[in-house]
């Protein structure tokens, strides 16, 4: 296929490059983390955590989701292999997510760097980073990319944790939207320029809606739920929108 | 080292390879051009299976949710940056939710 031999020993084609650019490009990510890692923090102290634990939580686990998931059932007393099994379904969506990036990624970079580019890789990293316009992405773009939002969670935790948070409650409330934002914010401009890339989202949205309000489907792990609305949404783009030989993202 | 560390480190230990392991595999083989379009269709896939219909129930009310996703959509689809679209989300369902008190 000419289109992966293309980018791999072609000099012309756009690198998202740089450590700053990767910085620049990460913060709408650290601003959007914010308000669910201060609520992270705040679930921390609830659950009866120690500030150093729940550091530590959102240094070595950094997953909103997984961490939230949890607290809750460290709260309601289940036992660490229901809690460890829990987070490891619910973080299965990263597969698709790390498959995908890889094609993404300037080709010849060390394992090491490899794996610390996808052991920070989050939802939100990962759509900034694929909504990128240039089609390869170096890897101090992606370190920069990364460290914003692993910062930007780490000291949000603590700023829940403590209460020391700014906000007044009634703003807290509404930071609830703040991550939507942020991926609504990312896809439209690309919806609007492709119309696969419009059918392919709005079916994950169908399939995402469908599986949550199926009543069969109620006690489904959400991310295993979200990772079959995903293959099915890039299933229905594969068959009806093939890539063109000559690639053009 | 507290029992709530160790968790974390289990937990990171299943995480991690979820995250990690398919950039090795995938990296730069050939693939077949359907699975090459599958992968490409993937962070639309994503976007649109997290965005709906979780974004109804991101604050307590479904409609300044709702008013919050709408003002994002549309500042996003007329190419604002991701700054702008983020603080008009929240400022749609700020005033929505606390001056409307819908």
């Amino acid at each position: 296929m000419d289109a992966v031999k293309a980018t791999a020993d072609s000099n012309n084609v756009p690198v998202a490059a740089g450590f700053g650019y990767g910085l620049r490009t990460g913060t709408p990510i650290a601003v959007g983390y914010i308000p669910s890692a201060v609520a992270c923090g705040i679930l921390c102290k609830t659950a009866g955590l120690t500030a150093f634990e729940s550091l530590f939580m959102s240094l070595v686990v950094f997953a909103g989701a997984s961490q939230f998931v949890a607290l809750n059932l460290i709260m309601i007393g289940s036992s660490f292999p229901e809690i460890v099994l829990a987070t490891a379904v619910l973080n299965m969506r990263h597969i698709m997510m790390s498959s995908s990036l890889a094609r993404r990624l300037v080709p010849g970079i060390g394992a090491l760097k490899k794996s610390w580019i996808c052991f920070e890789l989050t939802d939100e990293s990962f759509s900034v980073a694929s909504m990128q316009k240039e089609p390869l992405l170096a890897p101090e773009f992606m370190f920069g990319l990364n460290i914003v939002g692993h910062v930007s969670w780490v000291s949000g935790t603590l700023l829940g944790y403590y209460g020391t948070s700014v906000m007044p409650q009634n703003l807290q409330d509404s930071m609830g939207i703040a991550l939507y934002a942020l991926f609504l914010g990312l896809l439209m401009p690309s919806v609007r320029k492709s119309r696969p890339a419009l059918v392919v989202a709005a079916a994950g949205m169908a399939a995402s809606a469908l599986i949550k309000w199926t009543p069969y489907f109620t006690g489904l792990n959400r991310g295993i739920a979200i990772m079959t609305a995903t293959g099915i949404a890039a299933l229905i783009g594969a068959l009806l929108f093939p890539l063109s030989k000559k690639r053009s993202a | 080292m507290t029992k709530i560390m160790v968790l974390s480190l289990l937990m990171m230990c299943v995480t991690a390879p979820s995250r990690i392991l398919p950039v090795f595999f995938l990296g730069e083989r050939k693939l077949p051009p359907f699975a090459e379009s599958l992968l490409h269709y993937i962070p639309y896939a994503v976007l649109g299976a997290l965005i709906f219909p979780d974004v109804l129930t991101a604050t307590d009310s479904i409609y300044s949710s709702a008013a919050g996703a709408i003002v994002a959509m549309i500042l996003g689809w007329s190419g604002r940056g991701i700054l702008v679209v983020l603080a008009g989300g929240i400022l749609a369902t700020y005033i929505t939710g606390h001056y409307i008190g819908i």
